[in-house]
């Protein structure tokens, strides 16, 4: 069966699917969308059936909050916050984690090095973000796997720029310290 | 600049399915939220009215009763009473 597909922005779609309800037009924004979510979840997960069935959650969630989407952000931005949220969620849940609040007045370290965390191995940075904790993983995918710029990330979690900031400061180091360990044991 | 972000996104691809099922679940829903919607909006405004009726008009009669909500409970018994009085004579 053939799919419809349009040439309609998101924000014509939302538009549509919170004035109508139309299933129609919010299956087009599950077809541009729910590859990239599924990829985001079983980065967190690593189970495919698992995944899969978060990508239900995810997208009935986004179904009914939809009217709550009120355009300060890219709507895929906004989406992959629910779905980072809702990866952490479930990562706590699955490895019986508690959330611990992040304390953002510390100050930004020093060594902090962008470009040497862009030119880790990838293997070692696929292990390095397995091992640190589900919020500084989400902050960095955020910013260096989907170029959310820094404006976007503090609308969707809620967070000053310097927070923000200061989140990604810590995290960078976090991922650095690991693969450095890493790279001492071989 | 390389990012080696960008490689190690995994690329799976979902299986059509879910698809199916994501959106088959919104139309169950939708479908059970409509019925609510009918029940508590419709039905709910007919029984208030009807009851809103009831109370401001307690002793109209209705079609099918028309004497009971007419008269008393306790005239009802006297004239229960007096119907057997009548039925002994």
């Amino acid at each position: 069966m053939s799919r419809p597909t349009s040439t309609l922005t998101d924000d014509k779609l939302i538009a549509l699917v919170t004035t109508k309800g139309s299933t129609e037009h919010f299956g087009i924004l599950y077809d541009r969308y729910a590859n990239k979510v599924y990829r985001k979840c079983l980065s967190f997960v690593k189970n495919e059936e698992q995944a899969q069935d978060m990508v239900q959650e995810i997208f009935l969630k986004v179904f009914y909050q939809l009217s709550k989407f009120k355009g300060n952000s890219r709507f895929s931005t906004w989406l992959y916050a629910i779905t980072y949220n809702y990866c952490v969620e479930q990562y706590r849940k699955l490895h019986k984690v508690k959330k611990v609040d992040i304390d953002d007045r510390l100050d930004v370290p020093d060594d902090d090095d962008e470009k040497e965390l862009l030119s880790i191995r990838a293997e070692h940075l696929k292990k390095a973000l397995d091992m640190i904790s589900p919020e500084d993983k989400m902050i960095l995918l955020m910013k260096y796997q989907d170029d959310t710029p820094i404006k976007e990330i503090m609308t969707t979690l809620e967070i000053s720029e310097s927070a923000v900031k200061m989140r990604l400061a810590r995290a960078r180091k976090r991922v650095r310290e690991i693969v450095k360990e890493m790279e001492a044991i071989l | 600049m390389g990012n080696n972000f960008k490689d190690i996104e995994p690329r799976a691809v979902l299986p059509d399915r879910i698809r199916e099922e994501t959106l088959g679940q919104l139309e169950t829903i939708k479908l059970l939220m409509g019925m609510v919607d009918l029940f508590t909006s419709k039905a709910g405004s007919t029984i208030g009215a009807s009851l809103s009726a009831s109370i401001s008009q307690p002793s109209l009669p209705s079609e099918t009763a028309p004497n009971r909500l007419l008269s008393d409970p306790e005239e009802s018994s006297e004239e229960d009473g007096n119907a057997d009085t009548q039925s002994e004579d």
